[in-house]
């Protein structure tokens, strides 16, 4: 499992959180790991598996996160789970807050993404994209699959989504 | 956590399917998103619009009865005057949150219109466990104030909107309980608590909608682990056993490594290079069991072994196993086994196996992984593509990440730039680059082919002398691997930046240039082998025999001058007279060709590629980055010749097998010297270059294959007699073999070729099959979506009484 990869520093320090009587991994511990350090969604996807928000994962949770992203899941649970990852704000469609968002984490040239508790705020870098090439980028976005500007519903991000050859290949995590 | 129920281990589908019990729940659909998430965002406006009133402590019951009598039924109160009037509420309201507002009454995703957190109403009492931290705040509260306890009740009764009485006094109610809300939550001073609290809100709100939306597809599909019986069942669960076996996932931690450094795209390049070679252990399995071993049960009279020094020397192999020359057995087989028919028999067994794998392993790819590429063109929406699938999940260094934004930024930066550039500039400065283009297409790429075709030419007529010459048995392999490999590349990435494309044109423009030259070069090569062949006959039939003096070389290739009866290691000089020129065993020349051509073709690929690496990594203190066009079409390169080259020696796909070992290390090895690429590399893409350009080449394969086939035998060494050639042979054998047999035979021989289409329309049959389930599943949830509206919402069909009956099918009218 993922404790037994990491190194002693760190299993120690994910340890110590379990020795506080909690049984859970926090996100400041797990996100030490270089391999959740990598990935620009981790945050929001520890948010999302951990059922409060917090970040915290119990063992239980911490399965059904890796049992979303395994290869064996069957597509259409990937796509629930991307949706809910692409969702930000939590209102159920996917609108352009959500995709700048989401496009500013993918493009900031900072160090690390700090977890948020104000969503939807800029990423600190030097060389990320500007508010004007976001707002662009959104722009086009939309023009693509969403010509009514409403944002994308559930069924209109799996319509497109499926078309996509390479999405079910990229959301994997495997230990 | 005080989550008991969770004792077991469940996976996602469980989780959400433990709330099926809860199933009514899903069937609170309104005709508008819900206005209810916004509630908490706006505590101050709410205040406006509504007045404080503190209710007792008495909701908790009244919700509690509320609920379940609202479960039990199914008919749902008229959600349209609600929906307004909370729309009317928010129409007033500032909302933080970048959204854009639906007023239009669209049929939208039902579960949108569900209230939040329907799934932990049942538990909503205070000591329901899905809201630990609520609940400790709640404790808190309960102990200073009854009172303060609304304030829990008014977010879980903001949940429950419809009562069974009223509208007027539910609406009411539920202003009273959020204007409570509101005085609690600005009671607390602190903007964070505030901000933390709105974003999990948020982050529950879509949680909760994900979980039913995959509890709604766990009903829709039931569980495929269900074990079934039947002996059917067994053998595929003890095939599922054998698959699992480590073996065939050989390699397996060095490809995880590799996929956390570097990425998808050079994973399943990596992953290519491991199919290609079990699919080489599987046909040297097949060759040696149908042609080596029957040979050394009973070994032709011809045979010679001198030892394994001559392994490296290439010569004095001319009458072993390793080529097809010596299987010369003449008339000397008895039994129902000859090697004459064998042969060619399990040449189209090896192409029949290899169509069959790398067809199998595209369908699994197509149906498995989504891996579409080849139904669904990706370029239909560029930006939507690139943010949604742009990130690869599988990175797992930092380096790579960082790399990987980089790549990510530049790709967006670049799609702008090129949008901008085609409304903005003028078409007159463009002429220049047009023309230099088409110049450098139009003559320096034929003069680049022209002279690397030439090259072959000459290498493969003039090998023998080159041989001698440079002294080294393995000189015109060398040179001839030089040549295709890498100058040829070279030059190729040298045209394309003098022609001055797009990046992401100029990078496509590569492969298939490539993929030509390369193409080509081996066209060339086996044409000229095709000739050395054909000579070989010829000179049996007496022509092409020029007088010689005693040590002086004959004009063709691979022929000798006899100087006496016995020259040479079979019986050519015995047929013609002294003095004469005659050929050798053309099928021995042609097959250490290309057996040398293996061999030297993988050394020196993988002594430049740690070379290179070496270099970049200390002499240059850069890192170079992993080419995967010029890999894919390295290891389809080795394929193709160890496909042709297996009609001259069974041992070819053997040397396959060693030669791809060795590539698969050194490439590892090279990796250590390179960084993760910049460029964004679908991992469809990846496959389509990959498994499509091999299946391109088995295809083009199988015609110079047919024509050595059908290529008439010198009879002196081999096992086909004179003048015949395999086909011949296998048909007279169908010929003469008994009446039932024969027809048969000759049913099922013609159309090996029939049997390839055959298995190419099964191929396409699979593919829209995969189509058609998944135009099925969007149907079949949308039908159900409908369906379910059209009866939960019978004020929308009375109010359109004609539309109502024609909702279900009326896509039209969501806009899609």
């Amino acid at each position: 499992m993922l404790e037994q990869r990491t190194s002693p520093n760190q299993k120690s320090c994910a340890s110590t959180s379990m020795t506080k009587g909690r049984d859970e991994l926090t996100f400041g511990d797990i996100g030490r790991i270089s391999e959740v350090k990598a990935n620009p969604f981790a945050h929001r996807i520890f948010e999302l598996f951990s059922e409060d928000g917090s970040g915290n994962l119990s063992f239980d949770k911490f399965l059904n996160m890796m049992d979303a992203f395994s290869d064996d899941t069957p597509s259409e649970v990937k796509l629930v789970w991307a949706f809910a990852m692409w969702d930000f704000d939590g209102d159920g469609i996917i609108g352009s807050g959500d995709i700048k968002h989401g496009v500013d984490l993918m493009t900031h040239s900072g160090p690390l993404v700090q977890p948020s508790i104000h969503m939807l705020q800029r990423v600190p870098s030097n060389a990320g994209l500007d508010a004007e090439e976001l707002d662009l980028i959104v722009k086009h976005v939309f023009q693509e699959v969403d010509p009514d500007c409403e944002g994308l519903s559930y069924f209109d991000f799996r319509r497109i989504l499926t078309r996509m050859p390479d999405f079910l290949h990229n959301f994997h995590i495997s230990i | 956590m005080s989550r008991g129920h969770l004792s077991k281990h469940p996976s996602a589908f469980d989780i959400a399917g433990s709330s099926i019990s809860i199933s009514p729940v899903m069937q609170n659909y309104s005709h508008n998103r819900p206005m209810m998430a916004q509630v908490p965002a706006s505590p101050a406006s709410l205040l406006l619009s509504s007045d404080e009133e503190d209710d007792g402590d008495d909701d908790d019951d009244d919700d509690d009865a509320n609920n379940q009598h609202q479960f039990s039924t199914f008919g749902m109160p008229d959600y349209g005057r609600t929906a307004n009037h909370y729309r009317n509420l928010n129409a007033n309201s500032n909302s933080g949150l970048n959204r854009n507002t639906n007023t239009s009454t669209d049929l939208q995703d039902p579960l949108s219109m569900a209230p939040p957190f329907p799934t932990y109403r049942a538990g909503r009492n205070s000591n329901n466990s899905a809201y630990p931290q609520w609940n400790r705040m709640d404790r808190t509260r309960r102990k200073s104030t009854p009172s303060k306890q609304v304030g829990k009740e008014a977010i879980a009764a903001v949940q429950s909107p419809m009562p069974s009485s009223s509208q007027q006094e539910h609406e009411q109610f539920l202003e009273e309980r959020r204007a409570a809300a509101v005085v609690h939550y600005l009671a607390t001073d602190d903007k964070d608590m505030e901000a933390l609290y709105k974003r999990r809100v948020q982050v529950e709100y879509a949680i909760g909608r994900a979980k039913e939306r995959v509890a709604q597809l766990s009903l829709k599909s039931p569980s495929k682990k269900h074990h079934k019986k039947g002996c059917m069942a067994n053998i595929m669960r003890r095939i599922q056993i054998l698959k699992d076996n480590p073996f065939w996932s050989l390699w397996g931690e060095e490809l995880k490594e590799i996929e956390g450094n570097f990425g998808s795209a050079v994973v399943l390049t990596f992953a290519f290079l491991r199919w290609v070679f079990l699919l080489n252990v599987g046909l040297s399995i097949l060759w040696i069991s149908a042609i080596v071993i029957p040979f050394f049960l009973s070994p032709p009279s011809s045979f010679q072994w001198t030892g394994i020094k001559q392994y490296f020397q290439a010569n004095g192999l001319e009458k072993t196993w390793i080529l097809l020359g010596g299987y010369f057995y003449k008339s000397e087989q008895t039994g129902w086994y000859r090697a004459d028919y064998m042969y060619p028999c399990t040449i189209a067994a090896m192409y029949l196996t290899s169509l069959i794998a790398i067809l199998a392993k595209i369908a699994k790819r197509i149906m498995g992984s989504g891996d579409s590429a080849l139904v669904y063109t990706p370029d239909t929406f560029p930006y939507a593509t690139v943010v949604f699938t742009a990130w690869d999940f599988r990175i797992s260094s930092l380096e790579a990440a960082t790399k990987l934004r980089r790549g990510i930024r530049m790709q967006l930066r670049e799609m702008l730039a090129d949008s901008m550039l085609i409304v903005k500039t003028p078409k007159a400065t463009n002429n220049y680059e047009y023309y230099k283009r088409y110049a450098v297409l139009g003559l320096l790429w034929p003069m680049v082919m022209a002279g690397t075709i030439t090259g072959v030419y000459y290498l493969v007529s003039k090998s023998d002398l080159i041989n001698t010459k440079l002294k080294t048995a393995y000189a015109q392999p060398a040179l001839m691997t030089i040549l295709v490999s890498i100058i040829g590349p070279f030059l190729v990435r040298i045209l394309v930046k003098l022609e001055d494309w797009k990046p992401s044109t100029a990078e496509k423009v590569v492969i298939i240039k490539l993929f030509f030259l390369r193409a080509t070069n081996l066209t060339t090569f086996l044409y000229r082998l095709y000739v050395l062949l054909h000579n070989g006959y010829l000179s049996t039939q007496g022509l092409l025999s020029d007088p010689c003096l005693a040590n002086s070389k004959c004009s063709h290739e691979g022929f000798l001058c006899c100087n006496t009866a016995s020259d040479g290691e079979w019986s050519t000089c015995l047929r013609q007279p002294i003095g004469y020129c005659a050929s050798k065993c053309m099928e021995n020349e042609v097959g250490k060709q290309i057996l040398k051509l293996i061999i030297t073709s993988t050394v020196i690929n993988c002594i430049l590629d740690i070379g290179m690496g070496l270099i970049f990594k200390f002499l240059l203190n850069e890192e170079q980055e992993l080419s995967i066009p010029d890999f894919a079409i390295d290891v389809v390169y080795i394929q193709v010749l160890v496909w042709t080259g297996s009609h001259f020696s069974p041992l070819a796909s053997t040397t396959g097998v060693l030669c791809f070992l060795l590539t698969f290390y050194s490439k590892k090895i090279t990796l250590k010297t390179c960084t993760s690429t910049q460029k964004l590399y679908s991992a469809s893409r990846t496959s389509v270059m990959t498994y499509g350009v091999l299946l391109v080449a088995l295809v083009l394969c199988i015609f110079p294959e047919a024509v050595f086939v059908t290529s008439q035998s010198s009879g002196i060494c081999g096992p086909i007699g004179e003048g015949q050639s395999m086909y011949d042979t296998v048909a007279n054998y169908i010929g003469r073999a008994g009446y039932p047999l024969s027809a048969v035979l000759e049913w099922l021989g013609s159309p090996v070729i029939l049997g390839a289409i055959i298995i190419l329309l099964v191929f396409g049959v699979v593919l829209q099959r995969a189509k058609l389930v998944q135009s099925n599943q969007v149907l079949e949830m949308r039908i159900k979506e409908h369906a379910l509206d059209h009866v939960i919402v019978p004020s929308a069909s009375r109010r359109h009484p004609h539309d109502g009956g024609n909702e279900a099918f009326d896509f039209g009218q969501t806009g899609r």
